[in-house]
């Protein structure tokens, strides 16, 4: 099973209005200084170092805040994952994530005040935690995504997509009119997130 | 062969062809991949995924299609896009006019 679905039902429409672009890219240089390994972190960020000096433009990022987006916050109990991670990503016209696989870096952690995460780090990565990926909208003309040999242009709001991100390249991007939103989600396995999986349709 | 219209295009990894309708007056629109496809290269019309594609492979289109594309891997990729109102045409005859251009 190289992806997995799993069909997630609700309205957060409304909520997904309130998206802010508040989660930078600080940790890329945190990465570089703390790993003293010029070969290991090229290997670990190609495709972050060709989006950088290429000036590839890459998709932004932002918390949820779970006062004004309830429904979409109900997700992280809903998932069961230990030391959850929820974000929304969002890609305008041209803006991409180039093929690539997960290292979930050690300095790309904490997501708010009061939702510290436990780091396990090896070789810079957190070999631990698994991640996932739901679409928030309908897909509209000109929005991409690729996991494994499997190259998508076509979603429904509430996909929600499972793989070994640190194990398969993936990549997505929009050349659209319609920005294209994801949550991202990323956290430690608990026997609630195995029951999770095991069903195919949840509410929300 | 006049009445063809040539464009050789790169798309470096990021580069992309917006959703469109444009055939710049002809009736056909048919690409000559220049490279094997790589996985994270897309090219649709209207909402088909075209992949797996060989190098000089080529796909016509007609005006009522869309079409985009959008280069995800991190290779860069070539093709020649050739708009034409006959109801074929060939990769000699684009090569043809791309050498006969003025400039």
């Amino acid at each position: 099973m190289e992806v997995k679905k799993i069909k997630i039902i609700g309205d957060w429409t409304e909520e997904l209005k309130l998206y802010q672009p508040n989660f930078e890219r600080y940790y890329l240089e945190k990465s570089l200084k703390a790993m003293g390994d010029e070969e290991k972190y090229k290997k670990l960020n190609h495709h972050n170092i060709i989006h950088a000096e290429k000036k590839i433009l890459r998709n932004s990022r932002g918390f949820l805040d779970p006062k004004t987006m309830p429904t979409l916050e109900s997700l992280r109990d809903l998932i069961g994952l230990k030391d959850s991670q929820l974000i929304i990503l969002k890609y305008n016209r041209g803006e991409t994530n180039l093929l690539h696989k997960d290292y979930i870096p050690k300095y790309d952690h904490v997501e708010r005040e009061g939702l510290e995460r436990e780091e396990q780090v090896h070789e810079w990565k957190n070999t631990h935690y698994i991640r996932m990926l739901m679409l928030l909208e309908d897909r509209k003309p000109g929005q991409y995504m690729q996991m494994g040999d499997m190259m998508l242009n076509n979603w429904d709001a509430g996909d929600l997509y499972f793989y070994n991100g640190q194990e398969i390249y993936h990549s997505a991007g929009s050349c659209g009119d319609d920005p294209r939103y994801v949550m991202r989600i990323t956290g430690i396995p608990t026997p609630k997130y195995n029951d999770f999986m095991s069903k195919e349709v949840h509410h929300i | 062969m006049n009445d063809i219209i040539v464009d050789y295009i790169t798309q470096t990894p990021g580069d992309y062809e917006i959703p469109s309708m444009a055939y710049k007056g002809k009736k056909f629109r048919t690409v000559f991949f220049l490279d094997d496809f790589k996985l994270a290269q897309f090219v649709e019309v209207n909402d088909k995924l075209i992949r797996d594609w060989k190098k000089y492979d080529k796909f016509t289109s007609t005006n009522s299609d869309s079409y985009a594309s959008m280069n995800l891997s991190l290779d860069a990729r070539s093709y020649i896009a050739v708009y034409h109102d006959s109801e074929s045409v060939t990769l000699e005859q684009a090569i043809d006019k791309i050498k006969n251009a003025s400039f």
